[in-house]
């Protein structure tokens, strides 16, 4: 659970990265293959985002306190 | 070389710690019984991806190589040779290369690659991403050595 602006800010840069290997892996991967390898990464995008937009949608007041 | 103390954070100091599987047991894989279970995972998996004769290094990182008490899963890197299939592989050891099977099946969380994926990524900055955690700060990853 992000619990900070430090913290949302490293957790976008990490989805960010993440982001940018699966641009990567789309075009290096079999095709066959590319759902296989992906699949992690995904579900790691997704959990992010998900604690993302948890922090981003809490008041500022009640983010900073907690 | 042992693997290092935990720092001030419970974490290992930054970098890429080398073990064998049997100091990775002895390090880690007891003090609770959820360690013990856990760890039999990390066996299980280790004996998997060997199975597939293409795996190139296995790390472990998050709360497993931490000193928290009972981790709830174990975080694995497969980093596999440029050769390797994964509808090649044992029907054993495919389940490592789905995420979610691997999740259901092991209660671990397995990422994998080749090297030739990254696109001129150096795999250890790949690696690199890996120890960074939510607040920034830079923690230990353990290689298993093969």
């Amino acid at each position: 659970m992000i619990q900070n602006d430090q913290e949302l800010k490293v957790t976008r840069e990490r989805m960010s990265y993440l982001l940018d290997l699966l641009t990567r892996l789309r075009v290096s991967s079999r095709p066959e293959e590319l759902a296989l390898v992906s699949s992690g990464y995904r579900a790691e995008v997704e959990r992010m985002q998900r604690e993302v937009l948890d922090y981003l949608t809490k008041p500022a007041t009640i983010a900073k306190a907690g | 070389m042992p693997l290092p103390a935990f720092n001030e954070f419970g974490d290992l100091p930054e970098g890429i710690h080398r073990a064998s599987l049997a100091e990775i047991v002895s390090r880690f894989g007891s003090g609770t019984a959820q360690r013990v279970a856990v760890t039999e995972r990390l066996s299980r998996i280790h004996e998997l991806a060997a199975a597939t004769g293409c795996l190139d290094r296995l790390m472990v990182f998050g709360s497993y190589v931490s000193d928290i008490s009972e981790p709830n899963d174990i975080d694995v890197i497969l980093v596999m040779q440029n050769g390797f299939r994964s509808e090649d592989c044992p029907t054993e050891s495919a389940v490592l290369f789905d995420h979610a099977r691997a999740n259901d099946e092991f209660g671990a969380s397995v990422f994998w690659v080749r090297p030739n994926m990254l696109l001129g990524e150096p795999i250890d900055e790949f690696l690199a991403f890996w120890q960074t955690k939510r607040d920034g700060r830079k923690r230990g990853i353990v290689e298993v050595s093969l």
